[in-house]
């Protein structure tokens, strides 16, 4: 029984890459880098919107994703699952880039010109077609309060839970929440519910 | 949706994913690619084959979890496994680069050339940023490291056409602004003795277009060759075409 115990923990530790968590994964990683491949079809959607979101344009974003993804990888080392999830490490890493980011630009982080420039150049069919709509999403995510931003950006772009929000935001869960929710009623309230139906 | 959200809320946040949508699948194949790469690379050498990293990982999880093998059946696995890679490296590395002399691939002393190529015989895509990671930081050279195929943002050339001014010395810019894209260089281009290209961004690129830079066309690559060697942080791509 024990023996059979034995071999199924260890079948659990073998599992394949897709069924891995992601904290086993970034083990993994640590010694044979190629483990980060699935870490990063895991994220890769949730980054990119998230970084979009935070600096408002499309080539800005492919770079600072482009360049987090691969920081992360060369430093795989340094994430100590005791301190944290792996989304959180991540995110983490993500924060600092979009903020090296506009420290290199010089601007606040609300800017709203890239924002513009997005709506410039946002790809033909899809901003015909849903691009007024967006748009105006957009406008309305400007309005909001800086902290209101980051908690919604993480919260449903970066797809993270409560609690890893809090942690990134260095904010507790409660007023993490409190943000989430305010940030949702500003955001129906300018655009009312036709928009969002 | 776990505590905050209401059920009027969920449309809410669709719309705020619609407005704010992933990259498209091409650019993150893109750096996947890269990704790849990277974590071969990280490893001191580009691996030319599927290693059976997965095996590997196996017998040490399993020599890890298992109390029944003794720790010195484990070491002697591993000297076993050493003296095979050291027996096969030496066996193999002298006929392979003789074979990529041959076939024109880039070697660190070979001549070094560029030709057009189709995107599925670019098999070693590396950006610029890609190429600024083998810099080890800013005043430590690595000249002599090759790089194989780059995606091309565009051509940009200042040969004997331009007016009054040196022919231009054949370099890539490795900035971390630099963004490769898919484009293709002008046919004949690359008769010239030097192939430089450099591209902050697209906008730049457009910018430059009216004098030095000729158009572009998406979907394709070209395959560069040419030594890399690291400068004040970038990685600079010195194409020595002969011939």
């Amino acid at each position: 029984m024990h023996v059979r115990r034995k071999m199924v923990a260890i079948g659990a530790q073998l599992q394949e890459p897709e069924n891995a968590d992601d904290e086993d994964l970034a083990r993994r990683a640590s010694g044979d880098r190629s483990a980060f491949i699935p870490l990063y079809d895991r994220y890769a959607a949730r980054m990119e919107r998230y970084v979009l979101a935070r600096v408002g344009h499309a080539h800005d974003a492919e770079d600072i994703v482009s360049a987090v993804f691969l920081r992360a990888l060369s430093r795989i080392n340094t994430f100590d699952p005791s301190r944290g999830t792996f989304a959180n490490w991540l995110f983490g890493v993500a924060r600092n880039a979009v903020a090296a980011h506009f420290r290199r630009l010089s601007v606040a982080p609300t800017a709203a010109a890239n924002f513009e420039r997005m709506d410039e150049e946002m790809n033909t069919e899809i901003s015909v077609i849903l691009g007024e709509r967006d748009a105006r999403v957009r406008t309305a995510m400007r309005s909001l309060t800086h902290d209101q931003k980051d908690a919604l950006a993480l919260r449903y772009l970066g797809e993270l839970s409560i609690a890893e929000t809090a942690a990134q935001l260095d904010k507790s869960e409660a007023a993490i929440k409190m943000l989430v929710k305010r940030g949702l009623e500003s955001l129906r309230r300018q655009l009312g519910s036709r928009e969002v139906d | 949706m776990n505590g905050v959200e209401t059920p009027s809320d969920e449309a809410l946040i669709l719309a705020i994913r619609a407005a704010f949508p992933a990259l498209d699948n091409k650019a993150r194949q893109q750096l996947r690619v890269q990704l790849q790469l990277s974590a071969s690379m990280s490893h001191g050498t580009v691996s030319l084959s599927a290693a059976p990293r997965e095996r590997s990982s196996f017998w040490r999880l399993l020599l890890r979890r298992s109390c029944e093998v003794p720790r010195v059946v484990a070491l002697t696995l591993f000297g076993v496994a050493v003296f095979t890679l050291g027996v096969v490296a030496t066996a193999t590395v002298p006929n392979a680069l003789s074979g990529l002399r041959e076939s024109g691939h880039p070697t660190v002393d070979g001549p070094s050339r560029s030709t057009i190529v189709a995107p599925s015989q670019a098999n070693k895509p590396l950006s610029v940023i890609q190429a600024a990671h083998l810099c080890l930081g800013p005043g430590q050279s690595q000249t002599g490291t090759t790089i194989g195929a780059v995606a091309v943002a565009g051509y940009f050339q200042r040969g004997p056409m331009t007016d009054g001014r040196p022919a231009f010395e054949g370099l890539l810019v490795a900035d971390r602004r630099v963004r490769l894209r898919a484009g293709a260089a002008p046919s004949g281009a690359l008769k010239h003795k030097f192939v430089a290209i450099s591209a902050p961004n697209r906008r730049w690129l457009t910018r430059q277009e009216a004098a030095t830079l000729h158009s572009i066309r998406p979907g394709a690559y070209i395959e560069l060759r040419g030594r890399l060697r690291c400068s004040g942080g970038m990685a600079i791509l010195i194409l020595t075409r002969t011939g």
